[in-house]
């Protein structure tokens, strides 16, 4: 066989191609976005290293301190430590991903590939989610060694919240992360949005001591909603009508701001 | 499949005409598939505000094909690539891939390779995963490791992309757009800022890949790449098609098979230059004569004893076998006057 022969063999173009299966290239780029996203330090510390941070600074001094009826100052402060594993890295970190794939013109990299975006997108998701599932973990784990956890960390609604928390964060980063800025841009609206919505929450500080109008506008910060009915459920409070009406209002948001950055992402 | 008997006569045929066997055996393969392009662009219009970047601009390239499409900047090449390859739509005219296909579907996308000029992987992304990720998408992704290793990659699979140097994350795009069998390449200047070895190599890959059945779309800079490497090409200037053929018709339609080159010429030289009845052509400082061997000779004599009894001046004349530079200089400077 000569050379020629050989390359025709070797490199012969598939008269009918086949796409992998979706599974098969879910999982592969699923594998490839957990890789990249854990490469990213500033990910791994918001997500891993900084609820421990916040515990260790402020939750730790006063942890065993009775606040009301039997509920120490970490069990209320344990959801807020959840969600700040999650908050950045929904609020921050996907929309700077998002931003860098388009500095660098990966997407439209992707837009040449038979990749549905559908997987690309869940791949994308999963991998957040992963971390975001490590972070939870690792506090988890910390609370509950050293201080014990209360019943209610076994109820399911509990975890659906905290879940549905982090569908809402997740297509609010990804509305920031679509709008037609450029990646500088991002990072800074994402950055302060996320502490604007962090340090209001009353997560890291009580809010209790600011003007009554910040404290009013701070009402619908949706950090703020979530944890506060994420710290009732917690503690075997009652979550009022209103506070739950709360809650409801992120639905229509967050479908709102998916539409939203798919038509911004689209348009670009 | 081609014979050996076949590949004999070929690589004889290639060594009386200085070709590379592959060379001939692609046109082979290219004239035996006339009748389904790999890749077409049917009369294509693309404006953005008032600019008009593509103007009616058909082309095709069939399987087996290399089609190297050139063009000083702004000329349309990327813009026209880049709706063969879906990414944009044509305000008129219809893009195709491997017949009917309509370019950007998920068919198309499944049958076309494609690398773009400025375009990069995610930062922290390994060579090796991003080779994996393409490989991924196929039930069939082709000869990974001989793509892997003709583009010199091997020992950089554990490095992460944004380590490589220009050349090499030029060459890992390439890799990746071969990957999964396409029957078209869609390469915008894939040996941009690679050193002249790792082109020479690429070159030949591209060809081996070309003979293997694979159509290839290229745009490039380098006119000599244009020279060894293209079976076809095509000249763009200002979103259109200025001129389209082999090298050797393009060559042809210059008036000649040498060029005198006058740098300032004055206004006798000039007119002497207009007067010889040979083809020329002007830039703003320079005047091009195409003609035969003798014919240039005899002018640039002329223009030399005009020199010396000073009845005409210039500072500087260049006479030589015709190049595609002198003509796509020539096409492209009018192209811009015009």
């Amino acid at each position: 066989m000569t050379a020629e022969n050989r390359s025709a063999e070797i490199f012969a173009p598939a008269e009918r191609p086949r796409p992998a299966g979706r599974a098969a290239i879910l999982w592969a780029w699923f594998v490839q976005e957990t890789k990249v996203l854990f490469r990213q330090p500033v990910a791994v510390f918001f997500s891993l290293a900084f609820p421990m941070v916040i515990y260790l600074f402020i939750g730790l001094p006063f942890a065993e301190q009775q606040v009301s009826g039997g509920v120490r100052y970490i069990d209320q402060i344990f959801p807020a430590l959840l969600g700040t594993a999650v908050a950045n890295l929904a609020v921050m970190g996907l929309p700077i991903y998002l931003a860098e794939l388009r500095a660098r013109r990966v997407d439209v990299r992707y837009r040449t590939l038979p990749l549905p975006i559908v997987l690309f997108v869940l791949a994308l998701v999963l991998s957040m989610l992963v971390l975001a599932l490590l972070g939870i973990l690792l506090v988890v784990t910390v609370i509950g060694l050293a201080h014990g956890l209360l019943p209610a960390a076994a109820n399911p609604l509990f975890w659906l919240l905290v879940f549905l928390m982090i569908g809402w964060l997740c297509s609010l980063g990804f509305l920031v992360g679509s709008l037609p800025l450029d990646s500088r841009a991002i990072q800074g609206i994402s950055a302060v949005l996320f502490f604007v919505m962090y340090f209001g929450s009353g997560a890291a500080v009580p809010v209790a001591e600011l003007p009554q109008i910040m404290q009013d506008v701070l009402e619908w910060n949706p950090l703020k909603q979530w944890f506060e009915a994420l710290g009732l459920l917690y503690t075997g409070q009652e979550i009022s009508g209103s506070v739950w009406a709360k809650l409801l209002i992120a639905l229509p948001l967050a479908i709102a701001s998916v539409v939203g950055g798919l038509l911004l992402w689209r348009k670009k | 499949m081609i014979d050996d008997a076949f590949t004999q006569v070929v690589v004889l045929a290639a060594a009386r005409a200085r070709l590379a066997p592959s060379a001939l055996l692609c046109q082979r393969r290219a004239m035996m598939s006339r009748d389904t392009p790999a890749g077409e662009l049917r009369s294509i219009r693309k404006v953005y505000g008032t600019v008009t970047a593509v103007d009616e601009v058909s082309l095709h390239v069939y399987p087996g094909e290399v089609l190297v499409v050139v063009g000083p900047n702004g000329s349309g090449k990327t813009t026209s690539m880049e709706i063969l390859s879906g990414l944009r739509s044509p305000d008129s005219g219809e893009a195709r891939i491997s017949g009917d296909i309509v370019s950007g579907t998920f068919d198309a996308r499944l049958r076309t390779g494609v690398q773009l000029q400025d375009s990069r992987l995610p930062g922290g992304l390994k060579v090796r995963e991003a080779i994996h990720a393409k490989s991924a998408l196929y039930v069939d992704p082709g000869p990974i490791d001989v793509i892997v290793d003709s583009m010199g990659l091997r020992s950089y699979l554990g490095t992460s992309v944004d380590k490589l140097s220009g050349g090499l994350q030029r060459r890992l795009d390439v890799a990746v757009a071969c990957i999964g069998r396409p029957s078209l390449l869609i390469l915008d200047e894939p040996t941009s800022g690679i050193d002249p070895d790792a082109r020479g190599d690429m070159w030949h890959f591209f060809r081996e890949v070309c003979s293997a059945g694979t159509a290839i779309i290229t745009s490039t800079h380098d006119l000599s790449e244009v020279e060894a490497f293209a079976d076809r090409m095509i000249v763009m200037t200002q979103g259109r098609v200025e001129a389209e053929g082999t090298v050797s018709e393009i060559l042809a339609g210059a008036g000649g098979t040498w060029r005198l080159r006058v740098s300032r010429p004055d206004e006798e030289v000039r007119r002497m230059l207009t007067d010889s009845e040979l083809e020329t052509r002007e830039r703003a400082s320079t005047v091009t004569v195409f003609g035969e061997r003798e014919q240039i000779t005899a002018i640039a004599d002329r223009l030399e004893s005009m020199k010396h009894s000073g009845e005409g001046r210039y500072r500087d004349l260049l006479k030589g076998a015709i190049r595609l530079e002198d003509v796509f200089t020539s096409m492209t400077e009018s192209g811009h006057d015009g």
